[in-house]
């Protein structure tokens, strides 16, 4: 049987320096959901569904075609990471709740990432850009209705409006 | 899937292909196509993203586009002033956006993919690739990179650095269409061109077709229909017409037939030149 070399990364996860002795073919979302990060969902494992993402340098990436030795010595961020560790929401997922944007909430933690990085750009964002920082998360359950309200609902508040 | 044994994380372009030189070693930037492939030979993966190969700057006569920069890297001030922002508007359109932070523009065009319209723009735009290795870097036009399949154009132990594009593109007449069955599908037909356009009459026109073979692919005819010509209406209706007539056989894929692409390849001809009308 093939013993496999254990590789030694370190990964910033939600501003916490995280060591990990990984195997070298795990993906980046699987090591973070073995560590507790159940806010990365597994879907199609083929980069299209989109409930896999998190930021990575705050960007968003899908983490399961991203090996996770490709995040050593890099910033991640998961849904885990946003709000206040005592249990009071982040504003965009109070927005989230509120205007009734979660059903199934598979695909939440994706979307509410998105949204974050569409609104630390841009505060006003138009439809269109609404729809091109979503384009790559899917929901089978909202017809994304009451997620565009979500966002715009989050921007209002975040420019201190509402 | 693959099964890499170890990665490597070079911080100089020296040091990274030192490491490529090892017959078991290839390099990972984004890693979204490797990851996903059944198997490969290598089991050491190269992570070149630390490389100083991520940058757009201008270069003597060009605008120098680093091999590890994504596509939402092309949404950059000089890269937009390209042809009417024919690059970044082509890139912008590729996928989604957290496949667009992860993607690269290098893997993009050693890798071939037939969905893509990087390689078609580039193309378009008479662009050049950069390949080092440890014996010698060396410059290819697009021309002679698409030419041929990558394994016949570099050798394994060659990196892609950079892209580069003519400043002189830069006032050029340039557009890009696609078709594709949702805005986010993979695009089964795509048109780039870029000419110099003075006083209604156009000159160094390039017309490239992709998505239909794996390379993208001159439309030569259509080019010296063009060439020296006044922009007219009747004249594109001419040149559309003959579109795809003298490409190879252009194969049924598992979305549409070759004919129907073939007719789709007429229509976007039109619409790339037509927008110059104006």
């Amino acid at each position: 049987m093939e013993v496999k070399h254990l590789q030694k990364i370190t990964i910033e996860i939600n501003g916490e320096h995280k060591k990990f002795k990984i195997d070298p073919s795990i993906m980046l979302s699987d090591l973070l959901r073995e560590n507790g990060y159940f806010g990365v969902k597994i879907g199609c494992r083929n980069g299209d569904c989109g409930v896999c993402t998190i930021l990575l340098d705050g960007k968003t990436v899908k983490s399961c075609i991203l090996y996770a030795a490709q995040a050593h010595e890099r910033r991640v961020t998961t849904i885990e990471g946003l709000g206040d560790p005592l249990g009071i929401p982040h504003i965009i997922q109070q927005a989230f709740a509120e205007t009734g944007a979660v059903q199934c909430g598979y695909c939440t933690p994706g979307m509410i990432l998105s949204t974050l990085e569409l609104l630390e750009k841009n505060l006003n964002p138009s439809d269109q850009e609404i729809k091109d920082a979503l384009d790559g998360i899917l929901c089978r359950c909202t017809g994304y209705v009451k997620i565009f309200d979500a966002v715009k609902l989050s921007a209002e508040r975040l420019r201190g409006e509402n | 899937m693959t099964n890499p044994q170890k990665f490597l994380y070079p911080k100089t372009i020296d040091e990274a292909l030192e490491m490529l030189a090892s017959p078991d070693s290839c390099p990972i930037a984004g890693g979204s196509d490797l990851s996903l492939q059944k198997s490969t030979s290598f089991t050491t993966f190269v992570d070149i993203t630390r490389l100083p190969i991520n940058g757009i700057i201008e270069k003597d006569e060009f605008i120098s586009i680093g091999a590890t920069s994504t596509f939402n890297d092309l949404d950059h001030p000089l890269v937009k002033n390209i042809a009417n922002g024919l690059l970044s508007s082509a890139a912008s359109k590729i996928m989604d956006t957290p496949l667009r932070h992860q993607v690269t523009v290098g893997g993009n065009i050693v890798g071939r993919y037939w969905w893509s319209s990087l390689p078609v723009v580039f193309l378009a735009l008479d662009g050049k690739i950069v390949l080092q290795s440890k014996e010698e870097t060396r410059t290819l036009t697009t021309d002679e990179f698409f030419e041929k399949r990558p394994v016949h154009i570099m050798s394994k132990n060659e990196l892609v650095t950079e892209i580069l594009i003519p400043k002189e593109v830069t006032n050029y007449y340039g557009d890009c269409q696609r078709f594709s069955v949702t805005e986010a599908a993979h695009s089964i037909v795509c048109i780039a061109t870029s000419f110099k356009k003075e006083s209604n009459v156009c000159s160094n026109v390039r017309i490239v077709a992709g998505n239909l073979i794996r390379s993208p692919k001159r439309l030569t005819d259509l080019e010296e229909m063009l060439e020296g010509k006044e922009l007219t209406q009747e004249l594109i209706d001419e040149i559309s017409q003959e579109a795809g007539e003298k490409l190879e056989k252009i194969r049924n894929n598992e979305i549409a037939s070759g004919e129907y692409r073939k007719e789709i390849l007429k229509v976007l001809v039109k619409r790339a030149l037509e927008g110059a009308l104006n």
